[in-house]
């Protein structure tokens, strides 16, 4: 091979110089998000899943707003303090549609993008604070709030908030807020851990109590902040997001995905 | 570059021009490795990555989400700069790969934890690849040629004996 003046090749060492550090600092940090000590923020266009059989928390408030745009969606704004979750999934899609879906075609992968499935049997999955900026919130059979103020005004909601003790605050957590409708607020004050141990009714192994209580919590998620996450066991699974027959484009097929099942 | 053939008898015999397809890839070739391609191509994937899941929102959405929304798609604009510089001008590649490798790890907590993991391992691999990257030293270029040099001696040394050989009836054993 004829070797000209310009050409050259990779030196392993100054490759090392850059990668090494670069890894270390980003394990570093990966244990650093799991362990709460660092906040991750989370945002995706086409909504990113995220699923928990009980939530339980000190003081919840939620709002609902719209996105000033041309196709205005609906939007709901939560933010929770001193949540416990027993077990949590987060189901991170990514589509693949244009130069990306052409590149995986390229490759032979008959896909039209990739989920993680990031997955945690923890039965208490401590987050103290939470905002979350969602397409849709559900909660099913089971759920019960504590002191609960409905229909506060959204002026109201975030300043005092008096019902959730001033321990949830919509706008400062959540981006972009812009709640106009209807918002409702609910605190706990006895929430915390049951001095005798574990309460086998509410959930098993963990301790901790509280009012207000959401169960087979599903929502679809724009944006989320966690802040001080703290848990346990962690698994991340990666799917292959299948492609339909209609092959309509992999960012709407992404949208649809299942990946918490 | 000259592709000519050197005849054992000093004649040049120029190489019958190629035709455009292996001209273009002679070219890209070229191109390939006069620069840090490879770890321009993986970082600008991690910054695809990255970037991915706000790839397809509207400028309303973007703004309904503010600053934390707008993040990956800053970090992975930045991180396509590195890249283009690193194509572009190769020479200054140094300090747009040592960036690149800092906002690689800033996206896993700012950005989707790094594009789902994928965009930051990219960043990483790329940048590294890109800071790894050296042309050839004149030193190094002066041995590829000398190698070069005596092996086409070598081979016309070869064809020369073997030549001999025929003309000496081929059924002597060639000695040398």
């Amino acid at each position: 091979m004829m070797k000209e003046k310009g050409m050259g090749r990779t030196r392993v060492g100054r490759f090392a110089a850059i990668t090494v550090p670069a890894a270390v600092a980003s394990a570093g940090l990966g244990v650093a998000i799991m362990q709460g000590m660092v906040g991750a923020a989370l945002s995706s266009a086409n909504g990113f899943e995220l699923q928990s059989d009980t939530l339980q928390a000190k003081a919840v408030a939620m709002g609902t707003g719209a996105i000033q745009a041309a196709d205005a969606e609906e939007v709901v704004f939560a933010d929770v303090n001193d949540a416990h979750l027993n077990g949590m999934c987060v189901g991170a899609k990514q589509g693949f549609g244009g130069i990306g879906g052409a590149l995986l075609s390229a490759l032979g992968v008959n896909g039209s993008g990739l989920a993680l499935q990031i997955d945690s049997a923890d039965p208490d999955v401590k987050l103290p604070d939470v905002s979350l900026n969602a397409k849709e919130l559900a909660a099913g059979a089971g759920t019960t709030m504590g002191v609960t103020n409905i229909g506060v005004a959204q002026s109201e909601i975030e300043n005092d908030a008096a019902v959730a003790g001033n321990l949830v605050n919509l706008r400062e957590g959540n981006a972009g807020y812009s709640a106009n409708d209807f918002g409702l607020a609910a605190y706990d004050s006895t929430a915390g851990y049951t001095v005798d141990g574990p309460d086998a009714d509410a959930i098993p192994d963990s301790g901790y109590v509280s009012d207000n209580k959401l169960n087979d919590l599903s929502a679809t998620s724009y944006a989320i902040t966690l802040q001080g996450l703290a848990l346990n066991d962690l698994k991340v699974t990666p799917h292959l997001i299948p492609k339909d027959d209609a092959g309509t484009g992999g960012v709407d097929e992404a949208a649809e995905f299942s990946a918490c099942g | 570059m000259s592709t000519d053939l050197i005849a054992p008898d000093g004649t040049i015999t120029a190489t019958p021009r190629p035709g455009p397809l292996r001209r273009a890839r002679l070219r890209f070739r070229r191109f390939r490795r006069t620069r840090p391609f490879w770890g321009a191509i993986l970082l600008t994937a991690g910054a695809y990555f990255i970037a991915n899941p706000l790839l397809g929102a509207s400028w309303g959405f973007l703004v309904h989400l503010g600053v934390k929304g707008m993040t990956p798609i800053f970090l992975a604009c930045a991180m396509a700069a590195a890249a283009g510089i690193a194509v572009v001008l190769p020479a200054q590649r140094h300090f747009p790969a040592i960036i690149a490798a800092m906002l690689s790890v800033a996206a896993l907590p700012l950005a989707n934890l790094g594009g789902w993991i994928i965009g930051t391992v990219l960043g990483i691999v790329g940048s590294g690849l890109i800071f790894g990257w050296a042309p050839y030293t004149d030193k190094q270029l002066a041995r590829f040629a000398a190698r070069d040099e005596r092996r086409r001696a070598r081979r016309a040394a070869a064809r020369q004996a073997g030549k001999r050989a025929l003309r000496d009836g081929g059924n002597q054993p060639v000695v040398g």
